[in-house]
């Protein structure tokens, strides 16, 4: 306060100039302005005195006491950025970041694999079997076609001239349903592998669990047959 | 001698005994370098115009009217000197004084003359200036720190320390301004 009154006194406040002045921090024409005010001003001189008088008490102290002191050496190993060029870097993006692309690389060939075995998988029927569910089925067959249910035929009660009919006789082609000798379910079971009843081994759930390839019954199927072709030839 | 003020100094000079004269320049010498290395920045340049500031002062020491102190009265010879000195290398087209930026021109270099009573006045000086910028207040010893130590600029105080520009030159001023008073409060005396 004592500082700002004497200042005030004077009349004359050029301390913001003074010190840059002394700092070499003022230029121009306020250099000017100023060494010109204080070859004037005998205040201002005087101020200007023991401004420069204690500054240079603190300069001389810094460099007696501090210019000796040893600098204390940073060394950081800083790795030298290497120098890439423009059409380097573009390549580069593939060699920094090498095995994401190998991952992903791989990941599409598996990919591809996968979809290859799941597209050309043997046998048309697994085919049919894993998108088309088993036709015929009563259960799975829809509610507004008609159910077909295989004419049970029973054997006992079927006169004697039926029964000695070889069921393996020829079927012609283009025989309507009803002229075609009916056979019973039972006839042809010899021919195909008797189901296993349900309470066998665990072999029978298996065979239970077969899929079901054909639902219709062997009187329907008018393919032809290597037996009626050996009929013919044997007589 | 020593317990003359300067005002009788000079009368004696003028008087009887001209050798007087070297007691004023004993007293103010280091003061009026001081002086002339705030205006001119370089040590041997602030030597040269305080012995410059000495001679002409001795040579119109009849000149002087004592209306003034001659601590004042030195004051103004040394700024027109150092002035002077200015405009003549200004004319010869030198930079080393417009050299604004010149930071190697801030170099301290030690007094031709070091005699052991010198040696010792400086130490207890260094001795002085160390307790008076520790007991300065922490904002003002902040900003000394800050130009002296760290060779900061103004601009660059004010950013770091997020003050107007002005603030920080006030600071400074009143810095300087209590070593200063800290200092006469404990003169050194040259045995």
């Amino acid at each position: 306060m004592e500082i700002l009154n004497n200042r005030r006194k004077s009349g004359c406040d050029r301390s913001d100039d003074m010190v840059a002045y002394i700092y070499n921090e003022i230029v121009g024409d306020a250099r000017r302005r100023f060494e010109l005010h204080l070859s004037d001003c005998m205040h201002c001189t005087d101020d200007f005195a023991e401004i420069s008088d204690a500054r240079y008490s603190v300069f001389e102290w810094q460099k007696e006491e501090f210019a000796d002191l040893a600098t204390p050496q940073f060394s950081i190993p800083y790795v030298p950025k290497p120098e890439v060029s423009a059409g380097a870097g573009f390549w580069n993006i593939f060699r920094t970041h090498s095995w994401a692309f190998s991952a992903a690389s791989v990941v599409v060939v598996c990919l591809g694999l996968v979809f290859a075995v799941f597209m050309f998988s043997d046998g048309p029927e697994n085919d049919v079997a894993a998108v088309v569910p088993a036709v015929g089925t009563p259960a799975e067959m829809p509610a507004n076609k008609p159910v077909v249910q295989p004419e049970k035929v029973d054997v006992a009660a079927m006169p004697a001239e039926a029964k000695n009919v070889d069921l393996d006789e020829k079927t012609t082609r283009g025989n309507t349903p009803a002229a075609r000798p009916v056979r019973a379910a039972t006839v042809r079971s010899n021919k195909r592998p008797t189901p296993a009843p349900r309470n066998a081994a665990p072999a029978e759930s298996n065979f239970a669990d077969a899929p079901v390839l054909s639902n219709y019954e062997d009187n329907e199927d008018r393919s032809l047959r290597l037996s009626d072709l050996l009929e013919e030839v044997g007589g | 001698m020593l317990d003359l003020t300067d005002e009788q100094i000079v009368e004696l000079a003028l008087s009887e005994d001209p050798n007087a004269f070297g007691e004023i320049v004993r007293r103010w010498e280091r003061k009026i370098f001081a002086l002339c290395f705030g205006m001119l920045g370089r040590e041997d340049d602030a030597r040269d115009a305080a012995q410059e500031t000495f001679i002409a002062a001795y040579r119109n020491l009849a000149r002087f009217r004592g209306d003034a102190r001659v601590s004042s009265w030195l004051h103004r010879i040394a700024v027109n000197q150092c002035l002077t000195t200015k405009r003549r290398d200004r004319s010869r087209a030198e930079d080393l004084i417009d050299d604004e930026n010149g930071e190697e021109d801030r170099v301290f270099v030690a007094a031709p003359q070091y005699s052991p009573a010198r040696k010792i006045e400086k130490a207890e000086r260094m001795t002085l200036v160390r307790q008076a910028v520790t007991t300065l207040p922490s904002d003002l010893r902040q900003v000394i720190v800050m130009k002296e130590f760290e060779e900061m600029t103004f601009q660059e105080i004010s950013e770091t320390l997020e003050l107007p520009l002005s603030t920080v030159k006030s600071r400074l001023y009143t810095a300087l301004k209590q070593l200063r008073m800290k200092m006469e409060r404990t003169p050194v005396e040259v045995v």
